[in-house]
């Protein structure tokens, strides 16, 4: 039997990653959920997950710090990762995409929008 | 004797008053750590029923999300059982709401329509506290399918004594496919000098809506909103320009009216939003009577509308009130030609050029603007 594709979901509102988890555990993929930054970041260096889905903003270590962390150290350099963040912040979009990132997905966002994307980047 | 008799008594009586004073001292701070503990107590327990009421009723909202089949809004009920689990799920469902869109979100609207929440919030209505009253309003918002007795519960709101009251009631009717109830909305918001312009535009938007075809009612109820003698000047301003944004172009004829019969002569906020809404129209025709009536008019905001009027036109053909406008007294009607005869593109040029020779000291003005809309 084929393993499924592990995700991890950084996201610190509980309700959203929990419904975002269940679509995509429904898609046929694991998904592991951190609330913080820090677990996140712990998560990271202690497994290997096929996609990264960070909140930008998090109490503690934000999105992009994790991100930042995550391409100094060279196993997760090439690392997929996704980024949730505000529509209003169209700065956050230059600054991901400098940092490596696959994905955006503006909040609020359509889940099966997500779900799309996550399939298509797991596609590649 | 007698002395002795009484410094006793006297010594007796202060003993007597200390130990009472200690005793009572000592029975207010039991009482107070008493207090304290049992309000920790009774408040860790409510956190601990609201977390654990949240955590019971998202498997089922999950649930009625995502598997649509047979699946009735009813079942998530069968968690709400007392007020006590009201907060909770409410609390949940508005923070689903904030962050996702689309399908999922109107699932999540029609549990917030169940029966218990549509009974307590008609309650809050009638609150004496007014967070209780913007709480329901705020929640009437959230409902797809609303029904004319809850717009006419919250048409009621309309006459509340708080703006806030007031202008989340109209946001909420702003969903209503009737065109005259959305308009009354919108005017008694209008009406109060305390709401913010933002509110105002905010509300204008809800106003249009995009999925139905109603453009030319909703445009005809407008014109009479804003030929109503009873909204704030400003307001009345944020209204017309707001035109613009939403496209009902059906009524510039009607503007352009207005203009002409003197509608907004004393109201300097109105003439500016009508001679901006025309120029953005790119309506042509009228343009040349607004200038020759207003080109030279004594207010200055009234000449920088011109000026922006032309911006939006972009047509050479004005090139010569633009260069006339250029050379205005006042800095900001300048700056809004400079902008305009940059956009006109070669054929501006040659007007800047006269320009910075005709007035020098507006030469380094003139090449920051023309270098800024070139890159653009």
């Amino acid at each position: 039997m084929e393993e499924k594709k592990r995700i991890l979901l950084v996201e610190d509102n509980d309700s959203i990653a929990k419904l975002v988890k269940y679509k995509l555990e429904r898609d046929g993929y694991t998904v592991e959920v951190c609330v913080n930054g820090n677990d996140g970041l712990e998560s990271i260096k202690a497994r290997k997950y096929e996609l990264i889905i960070l909140d930008v903003m998090m109490p503690g270590i934000s999105g992009f710090e994790i991100l930042q962390n995550m391409r100094e150290i060279e196993t997760f350099r090439d690392a997929k990762v996704m980024m949730l963040t505000s529509r209003s912040r169209e700065e956050d979009l230059a600054r991901g995409f400098k940092l490596g990132v696959s994905e955006y997905m503006g909040k609020p966002f359509k889940v099966a929008e997500l779900s799309m994307r996550v399939n298509k980047i797991m596609a590649e | 004797m007698n002395l002795s008799i009484l410094e006793y008594q006297d010594e007796y009586f202060a003993i007597y008053i200390t130990v009472l004073i200690s005793f009572i001292l000592l029975f207010l701070t039991f009482y107070l750590v008493i207090s304290a503990l049992a309000y920790r107590f009774i408040n860790n327990r409510k956190m601990a029923y609201y977390e654990l009421k949240r955590k019971e009723c998202l498997p089922k909202i999950l649930e009625f999300v995502f598997d649509r089949d047979d699946l009735d809004a009813s079942m998530v009920e069968s968690g709400v059982r007392t007020k006590a689990d009201y907060q909770p799920v409410l609390s949940l469902l508005y923070e689903l709401l904030d962050d996702i869109e689309g399908d999922e979100s109107e699932r999540i609207r029609l549990i917030l329509g169940i029966t218990v929440f549509r009974a307590y919030h008609q309650k809050l209505l009638s609150s004496r506290n007014k967070d209780n009253r913007i709480a329901a309003c705020k929640y009437y918002s959230h409902i797809i399918d609303l029904t004319d007795k809850e717009y006419e519960r919250l048409e009621k709101m309309l006459g509340d004594s708080s703006v806030l009251v007031i202008h989340s009631a109209a946001s909420a009717i702003m969903s209503s496919p009737n065109v005259i109830r959305r308009i009354h909305a919108l005017a008694a918001v209008s009406r109060r000098k305390s709401i913010s312009r933002l509110a105002i535009l905010e509300l204008l938007n809800e106003y249009h809506h995009t999925d139905k075809d109603q453009m030319d009612e909703e445009a005809e109820q407008l014109l009479h909103l804003i030929k109503a003698d009873h909204i704030q000047t400003d307001h009345l301003a944020i209204i017309i320009k707001g035109i613009c944004d939403i496209g009902y172009v059906s009524i510039i004829d009607e503007l352009y009216l207005l203009i002409e019969n003197g509608f907004a002569d004393d109201r300097e906020l109105v003439l500016e939003a009508l001679i901006y809404t025309i120029g953005r129209f790119q309506y042509g025709i009228v343009v040349d009577q607004i200038l020759q009536k207003y080109q030279d008019d004594r207010r200055p905001r009234i000449r920088r509308a011109c000026a922006e009027m032309l911006e939006s036109l972009v047509d050479p053909l004005y090139g010569p009130n633009l260069l006339k406008l250029a050379m205005d007294q006042e800095f900001s009607v300048r700056i809004k030609s400079v902008y305009a005869l940059a956009a006109l593109g070669p054929e501006g040029t040659e007007y800047l050029k006269v320009l910075q020779k005709e007035s020098p000291e507006n030469r380094l003005m003139i090449q920051s603007i023309v270098s800024e809309v070139t890159q653009n």
